[in-house]
């Protein structure tokens, strides 16, 4: 064997490095939230009501992991009609290539502009133009624009996957094409859109910045009203932290976040192995 | 079945070559001889291409590959030994790949990049003599000699394929393993190749894959048959296309099966 | 979406503050009289932590990539893949309040000082945020590449380190490049972390280790309190289009390159 050169090995080891730390960082950052996190982390504290003075020293979190869900909920609403419904718009119906691209280009843009913006676009909009106020349908529809993007851009390529694999064979066969979307494309491309559909959920679960000032207050009573204000996990996060209320239950809170959304991302994986498989 | 037993440059003994757990090649023994061109023939999937690159370890750079017994020499030398110098050993088996890739540099350079590796850089004028020889040795001289600082990506795939051919000779093999050289080419630079072959057996040893029976008819000396991994048919030219004992060696030469 | 921002900031009333836009070096005093809206400490604390994210993040990043691109064995890549994923996954108060138990505890009690909020620990939370996307849009780049020229280059006979500094690096360079715009379009929008952790101070910073307040993080303050149509908030969503305007000429940056990056790879 020629012996290798030395500057290549010191590459070599650079490189090793560089790896070993990718590996290490979230190991650190989950394995460092659990072990601070994981004693505060019981049954109650996700069922109960946040108590004592301020509130959030003592207590759970059940506010705001429902005012969190009702968010999603109400921007599904919008982003899965708009979304899945764009997404068969660009891969089938649109009339030219050269529209599909500019389009294509201006979602994939939208999908990188900063969540702060969509906050700020939200509360101009939705709270003070159209005065919903600081309120769970605002805030609601500023998720589902922040999910809409993404969930755009998976399902067209998921009907274009399906569509180069099928469409021959099945319209060949002198089926019309509404039959051909709904027998062939939705169902074939159902896995991919839901593997999508996960993805954007997991991402907006977990952003504050869109429903800091659309949506969320620090803290109140009473059940969930479409034109009232709600508790979310990452605004809740936020307050204990920026307000110093509770550490303990900041712990708490971040590691529900982290491990809810690893759940979730992780049934996003096994969705897209699922598909590879299938 | 091996004509020039023990003096032939290159001895496979009984080679087994599996990827994960499929084997692929099996108990594959075969000799080729010097300064000869031999065709390497057989439907797709037999293990054509994966008997030519463990000639030079290129093999081993597909990470499932694996040797799983045998022994191949070259010129008498163990090259699967693992003290084997493979950088060295790729410099005297060089390879010429399917589908041509220009580096992303100029012709000069192109033609330059293995030799400036192992031998070291040259005075500019002497390297320019060794660029015109080899460029004019592959017939691309005449093509390319006004712009040999120009990107190499702009060469027509025929040109690129010589060009492919003269980067190789630049390191001076011994040997030279083509796989399918000609199967993304127009007829025309297929019939350049085929010429280039034929001269530059003068002074290399050739193995070439192809599924192409009318082109190992017209370039070869030697063929060797391979079906599903073995050997199933090894001679001269005349020998394996006018009395294969195999039939369907035989139904594949005349083209029933292919 | 881009009309109304830019409605917003009063452009067609003819009310759009240019004035105090381009006034960088004025001081963010909202309620002195006559109120004063310079933007130039946030912008300043935005490029720092933006900065100082980017030269963390981006060699080793790139390190990372080539790692999972060619010398990481199977085993230890199919480690890393969901790794990286689950560091990407990780949502931005997360990282907030991470960097606030960690970076900022730390500079605390070194510093003697009461907190530790400063520019550098943002900017080192914001690196290991944009890490798992410099990470892996560059190892998808320098793969391509690998699978390409791998055999051809080394079935030359020359070395990995040859192969990687003559062909690997130059044709994966568009590619490598839009990973480098990609994290920074994802560090210069990145509020969360930002806010928590720069400590918010209206002042314009002296250095990496002072307290400041970037853009977004100055957004995410005042929004909350602004009288809809006020010359402030109005001078907000002027900032907020022009940081709009960064990040989607980041995003087209991004394309044009990923364009160039498959066009260039099979000519």
């Amino acid at each position: 064997m020629t012996r290798p050169r030395p500057l290549d090995v010191l590459f070599r080891g650079l490189i090793w490095a560089a790896g070993i730390v990718g590996m290490a960082l979230p190991v650190w950052i989950v394995g460092f939230l659990l072990v601070r996190g994981a004693g505060r982390l019981t049954w109650s504290f996700l069922v109960d009501h946040p108590r004592g003075y301020p509130p959030g020293t003592e207590g759970g979190i059940l506010p705001a992991i429902l005012g969190s869900a009702a968010l999603i909920l109400v921007g599904l609403v919008i982003a899965i009609p708009l979304g899945v419904g764009g997404g068969l718009y660009l891969a089938e119906f649109c009339p030219s290539k050269r529209l599909q691209s500019y389009a294509r280009a201006a979602v994939e843009a939208l999908a990188g502009v900063p969540s702060i913006l969509y906050g700020l676009f939200g509360f101009a909009c939705f709270v003070v133009f159209l005065r919903m106020g600081i309120s769970l349908l605002a805030g609601g529809l500023v998720l589902g624009l922040v999910m809409l993007p993404i969930l755009l851009i998976t399902s067209q390529e998921a009907f274009a996957a399906v569509a180069a694999q099928y469409r021959e064979a099945t319209l060949s066969l002198g089926t019309d094409r509404s039959a051909w979307i709904f027998w062939v494309l939705l169902p074939k491309a159902r896995v991919r859109i839901l593997a999508g559909l996960v993805l954007a959920v997991g991402h907006a679960v977990g952003s504050a910045a869109p429903v800091l000032f659309t949506a969320s207050v620090y803290f109140r009573r009473g059940g969930l009203h479409l034109d009232q204000p709600v508790m979310t996990l990452p605004t809740h996060l936020y307050f204990l932290v920026s307000e110093a209320i509770s550490f303990d239950h900041a712990f708490a809170t971040a590691l529900v976040l982290v491990l809810g959304l690893a759940i979730f991302n992780g049934a996003a994986m096994a969705l897209r192995h699922q598909m590879r498989d299938s | 079945m091996t004509p020039t037993a023990n003096t032939s440059w290159i001895q496979v003994e009984s080679l087994d070559v599996a990827y994960g757990n499929a084997p692929v090649l099996h108990q594959v023994s075969a000799s080729f001889p010097e300064r000869q061109v031999t065709a390497i023939l057989g439907p797709s999937g037999c293990g054509k291409s994966t008997l030519l690159r463990v000639i030079n370890r290129t093999l081993e750079l597909t990470p499932e590959a694996r040797v799983t017994g045998g022994q191949v020499h070259v010129k008498g030398r163990n090259i699967l030994h693992p003290s084997e110098d493979i950088r060295s050993l790729r410099k005297q088996v060089g390879i010429v790949q399917q589908r041509p890739l220009a580096f992303p540099m100029s012709i000069q350079e192109n033609v330059d990049f293995g030799r400036r590796h192992h031998h070291g850089r040259l005075q500019r004028k002497e390297r320019d003599r060794i660029t015109a020889s080899l460029l004019e040795r592959v017939g691309l001289w005449d093509e390319v000699k006004h712009r040999l600082d120009s990107s190499a990506t702009r060469l027509s795939i025929g040109q690129l394929q010589r060009l492919c051919i003269a980067r190789t000779l630049a390191n001076d093999p011994d040997v030279i393993l083509m796989d399918e050289p000609c199967s993304a080419l127009d007829p025309e630079s297929t019939a350049t190749i085929e010429t280039l072959i034929q001269e530059l057996k003068a002074t290399v040893t050739i193995l070439i894959v192809t599924h192409n029976i009318a082109q190992a008819r017209r370039i070869s000396d030697q063929i060797l048959f391979l079906l599903d991994g073995t050997v199933a048919e090894a001679g001269t030219n005349a020998e394996v296309m006018g009395a294969a004992r195999n039939p369907r060696v035989r139904r594949f030469l005349s083209g029933e099966e292919g | 979406m881009v009309l109304f921002l830019l409605k917003e900031t009063g452009l067609f009333q003819g009310l759009l503050p240019t004035r105090d836009l381009l006034q960088v070096a004025a001081p963010w005093s909202p309620l002195a009289t006559p109120p004063s809206f310079g933007l130039g400490h946030a912008w300043v604390g935005s490029f720092l932590v933006t900065g100082i994210s980017l030269a963390l993040a981006v060699p080793l990043g790139i390190g990372i990539g080539i790692f999972a691109a060619e010398i990481a064995p199977p085993a230890v890549a199919r480690i890393l893949q969901p790794a990286l994923e689950l560091l990407a996954g990780i949502p931005a108060v997360v990282y907030g309040f991470f960097g606030y138990v960690t970076f900022v505890k730390w500079y605390a009690d070194w510093s003697g000082q009461p907190t530790g909020e400063s520019l550098l620990a943002a900017g080192v939370v914001l690196a290991i945020m944009i890490l798992p996307f410099i990470a892996s849009t560059s190892a998808e780049a320098l793969r391509t590449v690998y699978q390409d020229y791998r055999e051809a280059a080394l079935g030359l006979g020359v070395t990995e380190g040859c192969l990687f500094r003559r062909i690997v690096l130059i044709k994966a360079l568009p590619g490598l490049a839009a990973a480098v715009a990609l994290g920074l379009a994802r560090a210069l929008g990145e509020t969360l972390a930002v806010l928590m952790l720069s400590g918010n101070t209206a002042a314009m910073p002296e250095g990496p280790l002072s307290r400041g307040q970037p853009l977004t993080a100055l957004l995410a303050t005042e929004l909350g309190e602004t009288a809809a149509g006020s010359p402030k908030y109005r001078m907000l969503f002027s900032a907020a289009c022009l940081l709009l305007l960064a990040v989607l000429a980041l995003n087209m940056g991004i394309l044009a390159l990923k364009r160039r990056f498959f066009e260039h790879l099979h000519d």
